[in-house]
């Protein structure tokens, strides 16, 4: 049919349709006059509203979760173009390019995300402002983390894999699948650099520990006369030492609530010299008396702290003979002085007392200023990851006040981390829902002020939602990690270039006077 | 000389009803022979239909030959439709290996040879730990050899840059199966192209490759690179069919380069001239070849069919199914058990009321493990151990192995819904979502996932279905932990938040008279009233009477009352033969089997005592 047959009377009102169409749907909805306000910020999931977030953090993807036909929204600075995304679903996903620029452009001031909601009936509402402000302060480019699904004895695909902050890249440092779908642990790095790092495995002829040092790896079996494989690493300042807990770890199993619990029969703690290739350890820090675990030293490398309880015997229920009182081992957070250069200590000071504080005390992280100590307390037990009243606490080592973060949640908040700029720290946490540990991030400023969490973004932002995997350890890295992990694997099945850990004959004649 | 419309069609014929009798002979033994369906109690199909979970599985060699498989495996709703597409599996093996070889010799009459990989294949099936991976690896292999050497051009620069490609393309898709496919192409160049250099690249290439791509590109072992559904994956058994379908290609190829060599081409023309009236033989070969074929394969596969391993996946079928009277009878015509067979079948006596009267019956070899399995065990089948702690209400040892078992398995329907109603028991709401949120992504269970969505969001519904109700009733309150792992602890333990709870009780004697722990048997006897029990069950009653043997204090006046005559009179009988053999063990032992092997005194005597350490044994660790 030709157009000039049709009548005017027809074509008018097509036209007329046409142009409202293309204008009605070229108005952003920010521009828009019949728009509705509503007196509240818009939900959004991930919660990323009202938080501090640093310059270099990938694009925080959210979910507006308001009930709506349609999504427009925009996220705007001081400076630079604003970003403008429109969604059917909700799902809000910011491109990178973009938002990299506007986050590099407005360091230090707010970040302005606007969320529009077109309802059914087709009118819009511009919900509250969200503001976020933009952090002075970068934070380390890497996280390196476990990730695994809910773990009991038997573990088939574990791995440690690094995420690039600034984007969504992952990659694979290690998997077990590449050396006997061995038990991977205790990755630790030392400055929060690649140079000198180092992760344990356990299982068959992988138990070892794995020091790379300037991309040379090294299999050390740490196990000698007087200690087991080695745990929860520590390294000294000068990169030279790293300080461990040996223990020997039960499982155990309870019948409400969380099901997994663990405790220590025995623990002290070794120090390991990664020159001399020797283990030494000290009576003060690994007395048959008591329980001591989770070394950390301060940045000047002259204070060992750790933690300690008595020992297990202490703890046997008097009313209900061969049953043991667990719930009863908490432990104090102590330290010790370390001269360095001599290599000796000295005597061992109580920082403070589990009894004070009601609490088990575990996991202390020194800040790289040296200022703060950050810890977990839970109800009891050196191992807060299964007690789900774990919170973190912060201690100031210069007025030796310590307070509850505000960031904690109801669930087990535990495995933190200090950026090396001292001004993040990352933490693991069940809050969703008592199972799964996630990754959470929060600044910190010169004075211990914390600022509220929020969650490492995915680029879906329901990845979460599904996602039945946990993350756990996570340490914070400047670089990227580039040892092959075949190397690594390669070097935890080696049975020829295993090396032998020393023990220091001191050790040796310590424990003969003991008997 | 070209062969008649005729004879061609017939022959074409011949083909397509040998192939027709592959596909129904292959589903006909399949399903009443194998019941394939088993095989998913082996190896449970690992699927989402998610993007993130297919990426993983393009991340690995093979692994989109993996992801299709699981998928097919989900349509195995029936051993019938299980067969249905193992057997067109099979066929398309055939199919392809026939294309292959006729392309090769020009030759449009090739029948019964080509059968041969599906025969074998079909008798690897009687394993019941057999990957439909591997077949289908195969399938895309042959698949890609065929499209080579149909469209491969002249130049030979441009076949070696398009056999490299599709190898590495192969290799992506299926794993190092694709070392068929190159060894193949290889040997077409060496002995039928005769371009040797080309030959040897291609072997050279294909054999670097696995290992360049563990190293470089794939985060796999070199060994898992090589080998991932290549047929010599499955190596531990039966390797005499796996090695003779690499040499059946291998071997064809060798005898379609001799056919093609002139003198052999001559001694052909002159044997096919000699047998001229070729017809009847054609027909013989058919018919003979067929026989030979089938009745080859069906009769190594039923000679290697591994009937203890379809015993107890029967057996585990038949529990899960609540299939009590099958379970039972299987173990019971069964002389082999294990810790499994007899957990599931002393939870069928359980169901079917007769714990306690025929437990000994069985063959308790194992004690208390043939309760609940000990950690080894359950760490094997970790499934069939959550679900007897979840009909305990035992819910947190329940949760225990389903997350073993999610380690183990993967995403099956039965793990996720196991850990999301656990979880929606205890009130964990949020973490039963995730799980019933997988649920939902695996095709198929969508409806199922929505229910239990729902019922999440609306706990207090739980108690309208009346096994749900029944956990709840059972579950531990109070928490409690077990560091000594006694298995008597806690039934105990159960029990004391429902004293009604039948099985842990039933569990609880039945562990005593394992342990031979008569006082405590006779200390939990008033609790046999409290539970509504008419009389003591018969192996009570057993246990009760030697009792009165051992302990001279306690005189039969005194025991009578909960023995029934026709028990005692069966116990005098049995110590009449004992006192025959003058108390001689040994002596005594065949005929107290045949006419006591039934009854708890036997056990007592006999097998008991290599089990009564079964309580310290029955640890985690």
């Amino acid at each position: 049919m030709d157009i000039s047959s049709l009548s005017r009377k027809k074509l008018f009102p097509l036209l007329v349709w046409l142009v409202i169409l293309f204008f009605g749907c070229s108005i952003s909805p920010e521009n828009r006059t019949d728009i509705l306000s509503a007196d509240r910020s818009a939900s959004i999931v991930p919660d990323y509203s009202g938080i501090v977030i640093p310059y270099n953090i990938a694009p925080m993807n959210f979910r507006v979760k308001e009930s709506g036909e349609e999504f427009f929204v925009c996220i705007k600075s001081k400076r630079g173009d604003e970003i403008k995304v429109n969604s059917k679903s909700g799902i809000i996903q910011i491109p990178q390019g973009k938002w990299e620029s506007l986050l590099k452009e407005n360091i230090g001031a707010e970040l302005i995300i606007d969320v529009f909601v077109k309802s059914q009936d087709g009118r819009w509402t511009r919900y509250k402002s969200i503001v976020n402000q933009i952090a002075n302060d970068p934070i380390d480019s890497y996280i390196v983390y476990r990730r695994f699904k809910p773990l009991f004895n038997i573990y088939k695909n574990m791995g440690i894999f690094q995420r690039h902050l600034g984007s969504f890249d992952e990659h694979t440092v290690y998997h077990n699948r590449l050396a006997e779908e061995n038990c991977v642990n205790c990755h630790n790095f030392w400055k929060n650099g690649v140079d000198r790092w180092l992760l344990h495995m356990r299982g068959g002829v992988t138990t070892s520990m794995l020091l790379v040092t300037d991309e040379k790896v090294q299999k050390i079996d740490t196990k000698t006369k007087f200690n087991g494989p080695v745990a929860y690493p520590a390294w000294h300042p000068s990169g030279d030492l790293i300080a461990f807990s040996v223990s020997k770890l039960i499982l155990f199993f309870h019948q409400v609530g969380e099901c997994r619990d663990v405790l220590d029969q025995y623990s002290d703690i070794v120090v390991y010299d990664i020159h001399m290739n020797t283990i030494v350890t000290a009576p003060q820090i690994s007395s048959p008396d008591r329980l001591e675990i989770w070394p950390e030293w301060s940045p000047d490398g002259k204070t060992l702290y750790f933690c300690s309880a008595p020992k297990i015997e202490e703890f046997e229920n008097l009313k209900k003979q061969g049953e043991l009182a667990y719930d009863e081992i908490k432990y104090d957070l102590m330290r010790i002085t370390y001269d360095p250069i001599n290599r000796t200590w000295g005597k061992v000071e109580v920082v403070i007392q589990s009894a004070k504080l009601g609490l088990s005390i575990t996991e202390p992280r020194i800040s790289p200023d040296g200022r703060f100590l950050l810890f977990t307390a839970a109800e009891y037990s050196q191992f807060p990851s299964y007690i789900q009243s774990a919170d973190l606490y912060l201690l100031d080592l210069k007025t030796n006040k310590w307070k509850k973060l505000e960031v904690n949640s109801d669930k087990v908040d535990s495995f933190h981390s200090w950026s090396s700029n001292g001004r993040w720290f990352v933490f693991a946490s069940k809050r969703e829902d008592g199972l799964f540990t996630r990754l959470y991030f929060s600044s910190i400023d010169s004075l211990g002020n914390v600022t509220k969490q929020f969650i490492l973004p995915q680029k879906d932002p329901s990845f979460y939602d599904t996602y039945l995997e946990i993350y756990n350890v996570p340490e914070f890295t400047k670089e990227r990690i580039t040892i092959n992990p075949q190397v690594l694997a390669k070097a935890a099945l080696s049975t020829t270039e295993t090396i032998k850990a020393k023990l220091d004959p001191m050790v040796l004649l310590n424990m003969d006077s003991r008997k | 000389m070209p062969e008649s419309k005729e004879k061609l069609s017939i022959k074409k014929a011949g083909v397509w009803i040998q192939e027709g009798i592959l596909l129904i002979t292959s589903i006909l033994f399949l399903t009443f022979q194998i019941h394939p369906t088993l095989i998913l109690e082996l190896q449970p199909s690992n699927f989402l239909m998610d993007k993130k979970f297919f990426l993983e599985f393009l991340s690995m060699p093979g692994g989109l030959v993996d992801w299709l498989s699981a998928l097919l495996m989900l349509l195995w709703f029936s051993d019938f439709y299980a067969a249905i597409i193992i057997a067109i599996c099979l066929w398309l093996v055939a199919l392809l290996t026939r294309t292959w070889m006729q392309t090769l010799t020009g030759v449009n009459s090739i029948h019964t040879i080509h059968i041969i990989p599906a025969g074998l294949l079909l008798v690897l099936y009687s394993q019941y730990d057999f990957r439909l991976s591997i077949i289908v690896a195969l399938i895309v292999n042959l698949l890609f050899l065929n499209l080579i050497i149909r469209t491969a051009p002249n130049s030979l620069a441009i076949r070696l840059v398009l056999i490299i490609v599709a190898s590495i393309i192969l290799f992506w898709l299926t794993g190092g199966a694709f070392l068929l496919f190159a060894l193949l192409c290889s040997l077409t160049e060496l002995l039928i192209r005769k371009k040797y250099i080309t030959g040897l690249l291609i072997v050279i290439v294909a054999f670097v490759m696995p290992y360049i791509a563990s190293m470089q590109v794939f985060l796999v072992t070199v060994e898992y690179s090589y080998l991932h559904n290549s047929i010599f994956e499955y190596f531990a058994k039966l390797r005499f069919v796996t090695y003779s379908i690499v040499v059946f290609y291998t071997l064809a190829l060798m005898f379609i380069y001799l056919a093609r060599l002139n003198r052999v081409q001559n001694l052909n023309n002159k044997l096919a001239k000699k047998l001229k009236g070729g017809k009847y033989v054609y027909y013989l070969a058919w018919i003979g070849g067929t026989i030979f074929i089938f009745s080859g394969t069906f009769f190594i596969a039923q000679k290697t069919h591994d009937k203890v391993i379809k015993i107890n996946l029967l057996v585990n079928r038949y529990s899960k199914e609540n299939n009590w009277k099958e379970t039972l009878k299987l173990v019971n015509e069964y002389s082999y058990v294990n810790p499994l067979m007899l957990s599931q079948a002393n939870f069928a006596l359980f169901k079917t009321g007769e714990l306690l009267n025929k437990a000994f019956s069985y063959y308790q070899a194992f004690g208390v493990k043939g309760l609940i399995m000990n950690y080894e065990w359950s760490a094997t089948w970790p499934e069939q151990t959550s679900e007897i702690y979840w009909n305990l209400g035992m819910i947190n040892e329940s949760l225990h192995w389903a997350h073993e078992a999610f380690e183990l398995r993967g995403y099956t329907p039965w793990i996720l819904k196991r850990l999301g109603m656990v979880y929606l028991l205890k009130g964990d709401y949020e973490a039963a979502k995730r799980f019933f949120l997988n649920l939902k992504k695996i095709p198929f269970q969508k409806k199922n996932a929505e229910e239990l969505l729902w019922l999440n969001q609306n706990p207090n519904e739980l108690t309208r279905d009346s096994s749900n109700k029944h956990i709840l009733s059972c579950m531990p309150v109070e928490d409690a932990v077990l560091l000594e792992k006694s298995f008597m602890k806690k039934m105990e333990l159960l029990l004391e938040k429902n004293p009604k709870n039948k099985l842990a009780f039933e569990f609880l004697i039945a562990s005593h008279l394992m342990n031979g722990n008569l006082k405590g048997i006779a200390a939990n006897i008033p609790r046999f009233y409290e539970l509504n029990y008419t009389h003591l069950p018969i192996h009570v009653q057993e246990a009760l009477l030697i009792m009165g043997v051992i302990d001279v204090s306690i005189s039969y006046n005194e025991l009578k009352k909960y023995i029934q005559p026709y028990i005692y009179n069966r116990f005098i009988k049995f110590q009449q033969i004992l006192q025959n053999r003058q108390q001689n063990l040994n002596n005594a032992k065949p005929e107290l089997q045949a006419r006591f092997g039934d009854t708890y005194w036997y056990y007592f005597m006999y097998i008991g005592r290599s089990t009564l350490q079964s309580e310290v044994q029955h640890g985690y660790q």
